[in-house]
């Protein structure tokens, strides 16, 4: 039998994990109806106009990665506690077994089961909302009007941060990889700020990691950045976070000490 | 089973809790590993586990290294640590789902098991008492069956009557395939049980020895007065405990608890006797 991965055994894992954890999966996501139901119902009820398709894309996405953030940032906590992780770690089954269980479940798990709330309760409320005689219109999801879509690319960017943040910190993993988030984006602006500037060597009036710049010269305002056909090169970096915050994620989980 | 050579390991690199130390482990046994509070025997017991990785030397368990957890070693291996993790599901509920890792499960063995030690198989195991869960996972971790049950202070929890039963049930556990190895810190609890006896005192192993062939080379007893022959020798209320070298050959019962203080009190005249022909497998000091 492989020692990397076994389907039965992968299988008996899912399962052991299903189990033991079903209680507070059935929680959370009665916590996520009733928060999307307060948050959409808020809206619908303090505003004259209906919910539109606009508005509820908004808040799909806010609330996607709001709560998926939180909820991996549960996923691998376990091993920050010494009884829960030595139980977990003795378990005969790979560390990419063990890995996969936790990321199955906070990325396509979680998006199907986020993307379900949402569309009950978003139906729920579209209905109930005054259209002013419109015709009630949920947001779609696959529509290359709205590219909502994009939401669940950016939510696995998320996901990739927090899970190695619920297995790197011991405690308080969801306040501390926001904390950590939040001070890396500063940094990293501030730093490419300054080697903007020591390349160009003039005062730049708006300068963002990885993305163009903006400078005014007399009563112009300029802005560089890469041609339309290479600008989406940027869309790489997001993507190379991402793959790298999963991969770090499992070299922890194999890492682990007690 | 288990062969640790030249192992190094600290939490802190300038304060290292094992140096140089070396220990074999052989099927068919009950080891008994002994050491003062912080010498560091849980932290070898997660070594020999792979729940800690050492700094230095090897570790190897069932012919791997510990620190890779391979599924196939994992599944030959059960570790009950001294603070344990029970999910909120009943004790049948976790049978179902748990056993089928470990190919060679005894349900049989786990229903005998769980009867002598009164666990209900229908209880939440959260609901149960500390005691009552740890009776459970030592009576699951026997039925798991693997050559290797490693076990940190098993007794700690359980009431008088159960550390009997946990004896009785240890002893009949035992077979030529199996190593067990039970850490404590209650010499006592460990009497009647162990048949080797491993002493961790200054970061390394100072004694790995068969009691039969201890009992055979050295004698325990308290007299009115020590005199210079003993090996070791500590006061007490009945007079002097001493240990001499057994001259008739006659074995006797090994006091447990006097041969840790002479081993952890570093008796000179102790360890060089032992020294002068270990009778297992680790040199002595």
């Amino acid at each position: 039998m492989s020692q990397l991965f076994s389907f039965s055994r992968f299988g008996r894992l899912f399962s052991k994990h299903t189990t033991e954890q079903a209680g507070g999966y059935l929680l959370a996501a009665g916590v996520l109806l009733g928060g999307i139901g307060l948050v959409l119902g808020f809206v619908a009820v303090s505003s004259s106009q209906p919910v539109v398709p606009d508005i509820q894309g908004v808040i799909f996405v806010m609330g996607l990665l709001a709560a998926g953030a939180f909820f991996t940032s549960t996923v691998f906590s376990f091993y920050g506690n010494r009884k829960q992780a030595t139980a977990a770690l003795m378990l005969p089954a790979s560390h990419w077994e063990k890995y996969l269980v936790g990321w199955l479940y906070s990325v396509p798990l979680f998006m199907a089961v986020y993307v379900g709330c949402f569309y009950l309760i978003d139906a729920l409320v579209v209905s109930l909302d005054d259209w002013h005689g419109r015709t009630p219109e949920l947001v779609r999801l696959f529509s290359n009007e709205s590219k909502l879509y994009w939401a669940l690319v950016g939510y696995a960017v998320v996901n990739a941060v927090f899970l190695w943040g619920s297995i790197f910190f011991q405690k308080q993993q969801f306040i501390r990889t926001a904390f950590g988030l939040l001070l890396g984006g500063v940094l990293v602006s501030v730093a490419n700020m300054q080697v903007v500037k020591g390349l160009v060597g003039r005062k730049l009036d708006g300068v963002l990691p990885f993305a163009g710049m903006g400078f005014r010269e007399g009563k112009e305002w300029y802005s560089v950045n890469l041609p339309p056909p290479q600008n989406s090169w940027f869309l790489l970096v997001p993507v190379g976070v991402m793959l790298l915050a999963w991969a770090a994620a499992y070299m922890r989980v194999t890492e682990k000490q007690i | 089973m288990v062969h640790i050579r030249n192992l190094r390991f600290g939490y802190s690199r300038k304060r290292p809790l094992f140096q140089h130390l070396d220990l074999t482990l052989e099927r068919g046994h009950i080891y008994g590993l002994l050491g003062k509070n912080g010498a560091g025997k849980s932290t070898l017991l997660k070594n020999m586990v792979g729940l800690a990785f050492p700094d230095g030397g090897t570790c190897e368990v069932l012919g791997q290294p510990a620190a890779r957890r391979l599924p196939a070693v994992l599944a030959d291996l059960f570790f009950l640590p001294e603070e344990i993790y029970v999910p909120a599901v009943t004790a049948a509920k976790f049978v179902a789902q748990t056993a089928g890792f470990y190919p060679r499960f005894d349900h049989e063995a786990l229903a005998h098991y769980l009867a002598e030690f009164e666990v209900p198989a229908q209880a939440v195991l959260t609901a149960l008492s500390f005691g009552q869960q740890k009776k459970f996972m030592i009576a699951f971790a026997l039925a798991a069956n693997t050559s290797l049950l490693v076990m940190d202070e098993p007794t700690n929890g359980l009431d008088i009557p159960s550390k009997a039963q946990f004896r009785k049930l240890m002893a009949t556990a035992l077979t030529e395939e199996r190593c067990l190895i039970i850490s404590t810190h209650q010499v006592r609890d460990l009497e009647s049980l162990i048949d080797t006896v491993v002493v961790l005192h200054g970061q390394r192993i100072v004694l790995n020895a068969d009691l039969g062939e201890l009992a055979e080379r050295l004698t325990f007893a308290t007299v009115p007065e020590a005199s210079g022959a003993d090996l070791y020798a500590e006061e007490s209320v009945r007079g002097a405990q001493v240990i001499r070298a057994n001259g008739g050959g006659v074995p006797g019962r090994v006091d447990l608890e006097l041969l840790f203080n002479a081993l952890v009190g570093e008796a000179p005249a102790l360890m060089s006797y032992l020294s002068q022909k270990q009778p297992t497998h680790e040199p002595a000091l």
